[in-house]
């Protein structure tokens, strides 16, 4: 519907405001591991705040604790360095509260998987506009060789000595078994190509968008994802005209491509589940989905008196009434 | 070819007919005509058709109609659909629900009854006032408690309330200021969404501002600001001191503050002027401010140019409000900027954020100098409304030249302005008003210029004719048809232009069925026209124009109206045009109606057939083409034919091979190519796209190794390093996509060793 005043804000001339640049993104210089693959997703979503012109002071990252989580400081935006396992949480209340911000999470497979599964969940069916990376380097990086909900069986870490004894945890196909899912994506930190146009999409996507990021950790695991980045048969590249579509010079690089539709969920199901090749690309999408925020939005602008009026007003109707025979 | 020749026979057969030459000279006017006829006096007789409305309050039509509060996109709900949705909702067959849908009739009936006295009530009112009279009829205690309970849980299903209004005299205006109304508080609730985001963001500007003060962060601040509950366990000092030496003190500017203040007291001054406008929230006891009205096009011009001095003053706030809201306010740039705002700096959205004017005209009071501001108005860019009332038609006819037209400055003030394009034209009857009030709705939020042709009736009711038949009667003979332009929809006129409301828009008159009883008893039954002559019959400025003859003088060669205009000029020859009429008593008569009338009703028909092409209703551009269109289709399919009988005995041809030069051309590329590879080869590089930015490389030697503005590696100098640095950062890149080239420095210290280690990587 015509709002003339809200048109009109938008078509503010300031012809000659100089546009960002990835530079009005850098927070502090990062103190992760040289080589570490969470500076991969930084990059990429340095670049992608700078590519939609995101207003640093109307976007936050939200983040729990562990490496992964360190990532808000490293933004010139606004962050959230939140508890273990509550970065969820907080983004639901900042978006709820301030649906005009950007707000990003992210969460390392520790902090999500484990201590923040319940929140997980939770934020999946709620299906808030958030875009939320789980950085999955399969151990506890921050608390120095932690094994991991995400490590795989027979894993000898600090805490796992003899090998770790249960299968992981598989981050996909647990968000791809939940109801309301809207958006679920996977990719890697050594591609940077994919891995920016699929944070990118999932960006775009308004809803929960969930995006599995398998981030190489040199410092405790050297060797653990080279299989993969030294063989890249063992990834299959999905693209689709409505997921995402590679450039040739890239998608050359994959012996194995699928099309893959992502308003199929049974494929998508099928591609997350355990095989010798993990999927890399859109799995899921699907923007019908209600978003929270939507069905109750709390923001109205009241003054004070006004939000104290109202409080009454409804304390009001439950006031008992001593003379009456019912109270 | 003269007369006599070219009707021969015709004529003389006439000539020869003493009873139809008697009806013709009537029908001609002559001033030898005979008198039989009568000149009907209009107060007993009415054109047939109208014979199934004579009770009209009895009927449930479109009015009285609700004119609910706060819901613009329900701004007028006739009386009866109500009713009708509170029936359908109830199960009818459940016991009792058949009691509860008389009820609700006899309710209405009631309702409607207050209403026709034109008193200006509300639903709930009326409602009540109508529900006594009802339960006052119920025969015993019983039956009254049935009914009370049923009418009082009809009353608990309605959702909205309103004044209830007749087809009156007022209706137009008044349906107009209402839909004014809701418009002007549903623009002004967004508009105050708006201003309530930017005042609160501004004074969370000042106010963090103010926590970092100095004054904000003294013990007793703090102390009082915390409450007592920590009184004990805190040590205020403590805490001011950390606070005042760990924030960053960087409070706003003198001069920004100053900006920020004023900024935001405009627009609460704003915030609060749409307040008082609009009323607040949804409340249904608070009713809104109603909306000022104009009578004259001249000065709602005048007015408008004032507002554009306030929407400078207001826009200039907002700007600023926004850039300061998002840090973006520059004082070097900004500030000679607003201080040199005018209305040159509005763009044209910002212009359409003028508030809509609202103009009422009576056709009747139309003066030269509002002729020309109208005009000025629907051509332009301005959000102004104008409602524009038509009492009588013909409007303006000058009696003495004859009944020749309905080219009036009324009639056709609506089919001008959609030929000026830019405003957004509704021309309807009060009679269907309630049916086009979502169209009146988006004439009003349109952006731009609106105009609302209205047919109304004339002040005094035609004493058979009630005001509604009167006006249903205007629309459905073609007089005063319906149709949108509403330029919002697109620049084609398929996508702007619509007849609707029309009664059989295929049609060039509705026809309807007629049953009737002849003088012998007999059910007869008719197809009969519903003309412009049916609705001008009642016009007491044409009374000389119809004459009434009695059945002893009918001929076959009388034909009915509707008949009589679908023949050509040439075919009239011989025929007497009549239209059926039926006095107080339900008896049938014939009405001549004489030869001027016939003109102005072929004029009527001519303007209708223009809408019909313009609403897409066989038009003759789309005819022609489509007719074109055959005939190429016919002479492909024919020619298709022909050839398909040709090839039969025919080889197809074969396409001769062109040379092909492809095969040579990329040999000489590759290479070339070949040997470009060859020299890059000696030079170290890095596959920037593939970087994954893990910073091993540039920490290494920033000199050598650099990021690029997307913070991915390149080499950045490749002296400026050594060969072995190059090969140990291939060595240790995590997705191996640094190559070390050749070495520059030939003296560098165990380069076989390094060439050998490099090969890996080149
Ligand atoms: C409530 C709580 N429990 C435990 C810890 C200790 N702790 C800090 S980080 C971490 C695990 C982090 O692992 P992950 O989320 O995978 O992050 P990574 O360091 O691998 O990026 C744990 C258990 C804590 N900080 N808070
Ligand atoms: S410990 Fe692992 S995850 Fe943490 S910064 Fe170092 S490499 Fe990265
Ligand atoms: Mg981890």
């Amino acid at each position: 519907m015509f709002n003339p005043i809200e048109t009109l804000i938008r078509s503010v001339t300031d012809i000659d405001a100089d546009p960002y640049s990835l530079g009005d993104f850098l927070g502090v210089d990062s103190r992760w591991c040289q080589r570490c693959g969470n500076n991969a997703i930084l990059t990429a979503v340095q670049k992608l705040c700078a590519e939609e012109q995101l207003a640093p002071e109307k976007t936050v990252f939200v983040s729990g604790i562990g490496c992964s989580s360190r990532l808000p400081h490293y933004m010139g935006t606004y962050g959230f360095h939140a508890l273990h396992g509550r970065a969820l949480p907080v983004a639901e209340g900042i978006k709820i509260r301030r649906p005009d911000l950007h707000v990003f999470v992210t969460t390392g497979d520790g902090d999500c998987c484990s201590i923040g599964a319940g929140h997980w969940l939770h934020a999946i069916r709620y299906n808030m506009n958030i875009t939320v990376l789980l950085h999955d380097n399969q151990i506890y990086g921050l608390t120095k060789n932690q094994v991991s909900p995400t490590s795989p069986r027979g894993l000898v870490s600090n805490t796992s000595p003899h090998g770790a004894s249960l299968d992981p945890l598989n981050p996909l196909a647990a968000t791809l078994g939940m109801s309301n899912i809207s958006f679920v994506a996977q990719a890697v930190d050594w591609v940077p190509s994919v891995l920016y146009d699929v944070i990118e999409q999932a960006f775009h996507h308004r809803g929960l968008s969930f995006v599995c990021i398998m981030q190489r950790c040199p410092n405790y695991l050297p060797d653990h994802f080279e299989e993969y980045i030294k063989n890249p048969d063992r990834l299959v590249l999905l693209t689709h005209a409505r997921g995402l579509q590679v450039e040739e010079s890239i998608a050359r690089r994959f012996k194995h491509r699928e099309e893959h539709d992502p308003a199929d969920l049974d494929r998508a199901r099928e591609l997350s589940m355990p095989r010798d090749r993990i999927p890399l690309g859109i799995l899921y999408r699907n923007p019908e989905v209600l978003c929270y925020e939507d069905v109750r939005s709390g923001v109205e602008h009241l003054s004070v008196a006004e939000r104290m009026a109202a409080l009454e007003r409804e304390f009001d109707k439950f006031t008992v009434d001593a003379a009456s025979p019912q109270g | 070819m003269n007369r006599m020749e070219e009707y021969g026979e015709e004529l003389a057969a006439v000539r020869q007919d003493g009873r139809l030459k008697q009806l013709l000279r009537i029908h001609l006017g002559r001033p030898d005509a005979p008198s039989i006829g009568a000149e009907p006096s209009a107060s007993d007789l009415a054109p047939a058709l109208f014979s199934h409305y004579r009770g009209l309050a009895a009927l449930r039509y479109d009015y009285p109609v609700v004119l609910l509060d706060h819901d613009a996109d329900r701004c007028a709900v006739p009386l009866a659909d109500i009713i009708g949705e509170l029936i359908r909702s109830a199960n009818s067959s459940e016991p009792g629900g058949e009691q509860y849908c008389r009820d609700l009739y006899q309710l209405e009936a009631n309702i409607k009854q207050v209403a026709a006295k034109g008193t200006e009530q509300r639903l709930s009112t009326l409602w009540d006032t109508a529900a006594r009279q009802c339960l006052a009829t119920a025969q015993d205690a019983r039956r009254r408690q049935v009914m009370r309970e049923n009418l009082n849980s009809a009353r608990g299903a309605i959702e909205g309330d309103g004044v209830i209004a007749d087809c009156d005299p007022q209706i137009s205006r008044c349906l107009f200021a209402h839909a004014g109304q809701l418009i002007q508080s549903e623009q002004g609730r967004q508009a105050r969404g708006t201003l309530d985001e930017l005042i609160a963001e501004l004074r969370a500007i000042l106010e963090s501002d103010r926590m970092r003060s100095a004054r904000a962060t003294t013990a007793d601040a703090l102390r009082t600001s915390m409450g007592d509950t920590h009184a004990g366990g805190i040590n205020f000092e403590i805490l001011s001191s950390v606070l005042r030496s760990s924030q960053h003190q960087r409070p706003l500017t003198v001069s920004r503050r100053k900006r920020v203040r004023s900024v935001l007291k405009a627009l609460k001054t704003e915030r609060n002027r749409l307040r008082s406008q609009s009323g607040k929230g949804k409340s249904p006891r608070r009713r809104p401010a109603t909306v000022t009205i104009e009578t004259s096009c001249v000065a709602a011009l005048e007015k408008l140019r004032g507002a554009v001095q306030h929407l400078v003053e207001l826009f200039r706030a907002l700007r600023i409000a926004r850039l300061e809201v998002e840090n973006r306010y520059d004082e070097a740039r900004h500030d000679s900027f607003f201080e040199a705002f005018g209305v040159d700096q509005l763009t044209p959205e910002e212009l359409r954020g003028l508030p809509p004017l609202f103009v009422h005209l009576d056709t009747d009071a139309l003066d030269a100098e509002n002729r020309t501001a109208l005009i000025e108005i629907l051509s332009s860019d301005l959000p102004i409304k104008v409602l524009v009332e038509l009492r009588t038609i013909p409007d303006g006819i000058p009696m003495t030249a004859g009944p020749g037209g309905f080219g009036g400055w009324g009639t056709s003030l609506a089919s001008m302005a959609v030929m000026l394009r830019t405003a957004y034209v509704l021309q309807t009857t009060a009679a269907n008003l309630p049916r086009l009030a979502g169209e009146i709705i988006a004439g009003l939020r349109y952006e731009g210029p609106a105009l609302f042709s209205v047919y109304s009736g004339p002040a005094e009711e035609h004493p058979l004719v009630p005001r509604y038949l009167h006006c249903a009667s205007a629309l459905e003979s073609r007089v005063f048809p319906c149709f949108v332009h509403d330029p919002g929809r697109g620049p084609e006129c398929a996508q702007r232009f619509q007849i609707m409301g029309n009664p059989q828009p295929e049609e060039s008159w509705p026809m309807h069925e007629f049953s009737y009883e002849d003088a012998e008893g007999r059910a007869m039954s008719d197809e009969v026209a519903f003309t412009a002559l049916d609705f001008l019959f009642m016009d007491p400025r044409f009374a000389g124009q119809y004459v009434t003859v009695p059945s002893d003088s009918w001929h076959p060669n009388m034909v009915s109206l509707g008949e009589y205009l679908s023949l050509s000029e040439r075919h009239t020859f011989g025929k007497v045009p009549y239209l059926w009429t039926v006095d107080a008593d339900d008896v049938l008569r014939r009405v001549i109606v004489r030869r001027g009338l016939i003109m102005a009703a072929r004029r009527c028909h001519d303007m209708w057939r223009n809408l019909q092409e313009l609403g897409g209703i066989r038009n003759s551009h789309a005819l022609r083409l489509l007719e074109a269109e055959r005939e190429r289709a016919a002479s492909i399919r024919d020619h298709q034919l022909e050839s398909l009988e040709t090839v039969e005995e025919t080889d197809l041809p074969r396409a001769e091979a062109a040379p092909d030069t492809s095969e040579s051309t990329t040999a000489v590329n590759e290479e070339a190519e070949a040997e470009a590879l060859t020299a890059a080869a000696d030079q170290a590089y890095i596959e920037t796209d593939l970087c994954t930015s893990c910073n091993d490389c540039t920490d290494r030697n920033g000199m050598l190794f650099a990021y690029n503005e997307v913070k991915q590696a390149y080499i950045k100098d490749a002296s400026a390093g050594t060969f072995r640095e190059l090969v140990e950062a291939a060595e240790n890149c995590p997705v191996c996509i640094i190559h070390p080239g050749r070495p520059l420095n030939q003296d560098e210290p165990s380069l076989d060793d390094l060439l050998k280690r490099a090969s890996a990587f080149n």
